[in-house]
């Protein structure tokens, strides 16, 4: 099989795009999803009162409306948004909010429910050594690492399925190359870009296998 | 000293703890038993606020830990040491850095020299840096009793320690805190509803049921005249008796099992009567051996050959079955 230069750099430009849409939206996703799931678990407590229930009303509303909307309109619906905060509704960049607003939310139940694995008694006792809130949040997060790092390969792979869907309604990246190539009848290109999606995921994979295996003392 | 003024706790409105009064002297080892459900888990966690009353104080060394912050709690905390059924050892940290992260807690210097000098205490030097998971369930109740000690503690409060255990780790486990309380001089609270391991540790056991504490006794006293219902009926599962009543039938308690005097035959030549030996039993608690007789006595002068009996120091009450 042989690539012409343009289809080479068109591959290239496309890879980079679904790349760094990936890498952008990936860090904001850990991020948001990793203090969103952390307050779930720590407002969940059945006696608490007040604010801290409400607290953990409202994010978990938030949390579930966003993971209800099927990515393709929840990026329609977040054009105007779109348009206020990137300036533009199309390209690589334009994609970031919804993937984030998305995305984030699914790793924030992920990371919810590795808190929520991790035994109840683990906790107690660092109560009982008289270990301040601070210090239980590090060594859950630790205790939780695995299954955090096991959550963050599921994220990242569905994210790169969204970020394909994206590419078909303008924003650039693999999955646009992909569709554009295959109504044009050139199955080759479209092929090797899906081809080029699937080493993507196969890596995200991989890696986080290995990580999440690695650091498993379980 | 730890002092439970009129401590009532209630969970959505259901109480689990009754208006309860308890007083634990330094340097004691106190049995909490009772049968699950009794109120036990929740009593030992308001010794240190991991569970708040309702209403009434809780009181270590005259400080009302429910009245003081978050910080002074914590640090009263660091002297009571607690341990659990489920050992709850972190699975990310080594052996070692389970009982470190204790001092780091208690904001205490930690040297390698001295880590090692309390797991070689809990017999686990060879241990150190290895993973929680590699180990057997002995292994890490000894980690945890490292992690309980480590900061010197002037308290140790065990939840069911003994409970996931098989019954030969049960015994070294407890023979291990034995060996740190004469070390230490520790005050020990001990929960349980193993009235065979309670009785190998305990100076004074503490009887609960349906959130109530219904009997308060030293140890000996406890299995040779228990008060209770709830007490009985934890004893029977001790005392391998397992006669159906009859109004012949007694047990004789003898606060010493090695008694030099011929005290049965004695009576039996004094009042004339017939004993028909079923059962014997000796039941060995902290330092003492007690012993437990099953008999049927035949006879007129029953009623004298037991105030007989009962001069000689020895506890007779008519055989009953109690059944939970």
């Amino acid at each position: 099989m042989k690539f012409t230069e343009i289809e080479i750099s068109e591959l290239l430009k496309a890879s980079k795009d679904t790349l760094y849409q990936l890498i952008i939206s990936g860090a904001f996703i850990v991020v948001i999803g990793l203090i969103l799931g952390f307050i779930l678990f720590f407002t969940e407590d059945k006696s608490s009162k007040g604010i801290v229930k409400v607290l953990h009303r409202i994010v978990s509303l938030i949390v579930d409306i966003a993971r209800s909307i099927p990515f393709v309109i929840l990026m329609v619906i977040l054009i105007p948004l779109t348009i206020i905060l990137v300036g533009t509704m199309l390209g690589a960049k334009a994609a970031l909010p919804a993937l984030i607003i998305s995305a984030s939310p699914f790793y924030a139940r992920v990371v919810y429910m590795s808190l929520r694995d991790v035994d109840k008694g683990k906790i107690e006792a660092l109560k009982s050594m008289g270990a301040s809130n601070i210090t239980i949040v590090v060594y859950l997060a630790k205790e939780a690492l695995p299954s955090l790092i096991s959550g963050i390969t599921v994220t990242l792979v569905t994210l790169v399925g969204f970020i394909a869907s994206a590419g078909a309604i303008g924003a650039g990246g693999l999955g646009d190359l992909a569709v554009r190539k295959a109504f044009a009848n050139d199955y080759k290109m479209a092929y090797v870009s899906v081809f080029l999606v699937l080493i993507i995921v196969f890596i995200i994979q991989i890696l986080g296998d290995y990580l999440s295996k690695k650091i498993d003392k379980r | 000293m730890i002092v439970l003024d009129e401590v009532v706790k209630e969970y959505d409105d259901i109480r689990v703890i009754n208006k309860t009064d308890l007083v634990i002297n330094d340097r004691e080892v106190v049995g909490i038993v009772g049968y699950s459900g009794a109120g036990k888990s929740t009593l030992v966690r308001l010794i240190n606020g991991l569970v708040n009353p309702t209403s009434g104080k809780v009181k270590i060394d005259g400080i009302d830990i429910n009245s003081v912050s978050k910080k002074e709690l914590n640090k009263i905390r660091h002297e009571i040491g607690m341990i659990f059924q489920n050992y709850n050892l972190l699975s990310s940290l080594t052996v070692y850095d389970n009982v470190k992260l204790a001092l780091k807690i208690a904001k205490k210097k930690s040297d390698y020299s001295y880590i090692e000098e309390v797991l070689t205490m809990v017999g686990l030097k060879d241990k150190i840096n290895e993973y929680p998971k590699n180990l057997s369930g002995g292994e890490k109740q000894r980690v945890a009793i490292a992690r309980a000690i480590v900061n010197n503690p002037k308290y140790l409060l065990c939840d069911e320690i003994t409970s996931a255990l098989d019954n030969k780790t049960a015994i070294e486990i407890v023979e291990l805190l034995k060996d740190i309380k004469t070390k230490m001089g520790i005050t020990i609270v001990f929960i349980s509803h193993q009235l065979e391991i309670v009785r190998k540790i305990c100076d004074r056991v503490v009887v609960m049921e349906k959130g109530s504490l219904v009997e308060d006794a030293e140890i000996s006293e406890f299995f040779l005249n228990p008060k209770s219902i709830a007490s009985k009926s934890l004893l029977t599962g001790v005392l391998d008796f397992k006669e159906e009543e009859n109004e012949n039938l007694y047990v004789l308690k003898y606060r010493d099992s090695a008694n030099q005097e011929m005290i049965l035959s004695e009576a039996i030549k004094k009042f004339g009567i017939d004993i028909n030996l079923l059962k014997a039993q000796t039941i060995d608690i902290k330092n003492k051996v007690l012993g437990f007789l099953l008999l049927e006595i035949f006879g007129s002068k029953k009623a004298e050959a037991i105030k007989f009996f009962a001069s000689k120091g020895i506890e007779v009450e008519k055989y009953e079955v109690y059944r939970d």
